[in-house]
């Protein structure tokens, strides 16, 4: 699936940032604390905001480092695995943010079913906007958060990872007007794993969500392990460092390949990793023309890759 | 039927590969349970791909049978199961 437009204006937004050891939930499963640490997590973010007010945090932040003007933005697309708990939204909530941004032209697509990996078919659908009805600009954001009613929500156990709240936004514009061109994007579920627990599993489950990553990085590959070596980074959603280099080594990349930073900085920021991670990395070393990203999104049983390539 | 010598001689070799330094060079039996030999999960998945390769077998396509792998004969009886393994002595 060849993908023909642009990225730019990447911009996130995390909130109080706490340490991993103000959990409570830890108190009687202090293993699961220490193994957790020595995989590298430290930090993560919490939010009293909603979804939609995360979103709108990040979408101003795009709006302004895009120097797209509002009445400019033809639709927004918004992803949220956050829908399935009622009490974060309100029927009215996407009119509210769309009013708050001052989006007077746009109009709302949600994306939900993904979960982590709602980036990517987020994606695909502002790509095809651009590309079939001629929309000039789509704001996408990403924004979830973790029920608060139990910090043990927080953690996914026994050790993989732990959760924060944020959101992940950019503008989707034709070809050659952003930060990056969209080479290609693939995707790939695996509906086998719809009870597949990785508290129960783990090893199951791990094994699975590899495997999954090598078919759509294969597929953006074309089949072609050796295009590894052209890519410049490497970016995932963050579970942490052990798991993130062994899906590296996986999938035939260096370990150094992989941005590894933001485990400690904040976690897991369900599908709002990628962006994140793209935006921090770009912040911290030169991005030249023509350098490859691959981005890689799981979100259990779905997964989404992206090529990239910086304009 | 017992099962081939082969595999279990080989699946032996790649488990002890699989486990972390201290254990590799441990004696133990094939009842022995691979937690207490320091096979945590992300190895354990590592171990479970390198099978698959050496075994051209696929594991994933039942998973639920990976929650009863507890120990070296599990990982033996499994592959056994799975491959279509010619070389039995």
């Amino acid at each position: 699936m060849n993908a023909k437009g642009s990225i730019k204006g990447i911009a996130y937004f995390l909130d109080k940032k706490k340490t991993v050891d103000q959990l409570q939930c830890f108190g009687n499963r202090v293993d699961s604390l220490f193994a957790l640490k020595n995989k590298g997590l430290c930090y993560y973010s919490e939010s009293g905001l909603t979804p939609a007010e995360m979103a709108l945090e990040a979408c101003q932040k795009s709006l302004t480092e895009s120097a797209i003007a509002p009445e400019d933005i033809d639709a927004i697309v918004y992803a949220s695995a956050s829908f399935w708990q009622k009490s974060f939204y309100t029927e009215g909530d996407i009119s509210w943010l769309m009013h708050q941004l001052r989006l007077t032209k746009a109009f709302p697509i949600g994306i939900s079913m993904p979960g982590c990996a709602n980036f990517f078919s987020a994606l695909q659908v502002a790509l095809n906007m651009v590309k079939a009805d001629a929309y000039k600009n789509v704001l996408l954001v990403t924004t979830d958060k973790v029920v608060p009613s139990n910090d043990s929500n927080r953690v996914m156990w026994p050790d993989v990872s732990v959760l924060s709240d944020g959101a992940a936004s950019c503008l989707v514009s034709q070809e050659g007007c952003g930060d990056y061109d969209v080479l290609k994007i693939c995707r790939f579920s695996d509906p086998s794993m719809w009870d597949l627990n990785y508290e129960t599993n783990l090893p199951g489950f791990l094994l699975k969500t590899i495997k999954g990553s090598m078919q759509v990085v294969s597929e953006i590959f074309d089949s072609k392990p050796d295009r590894c070596r052209e890519i410049r980074k490497i970016i995932t959603n963050n579970y942490n460092k052990s798991v993130m280099k062994m899906t590296a080594i996986k999938l035939g990349f260096e370990t150094n390949q992989m941005f590894l930073d933001n485990v400690f900085e904040f976690g897991h920021c369900y599908a709002a990793d990628t962006l994140i991670n793209l935006k921090d990395f770009s912040e911290q070393e030169a991005i030249n023309p023509n350098d490859l990203f691959v981005l890689l999104g799981t979100g259990h049983k779905h997964w989404g890759s992206a090529l990239l390539r910086a304009t | 039927m017992s099962v081939p010598t082969e595999i279990t001689q080989k699946l032996l070799k790649i488990l002890r590969q699989s486990l972390p330094k201290k254990y590799r060079d441990a004696e133990f039996g094939l009842d022995q349970q691979l937690n207490e030999l320091g096979l945590d999960s992300l190895g354990f998945m590592e171990l479970l791909l390198s099978l698959e390769e050496e075994f051209n077998v696929n594991l994933s396509e039942n998973i639920s049978i990976l929650e009863n792998i507890f120990t070296p004969n599990d990982l033996i009886n499994l592959i056994d199961s799975q491959s279509n393994y010619e070389c039995r002595v």
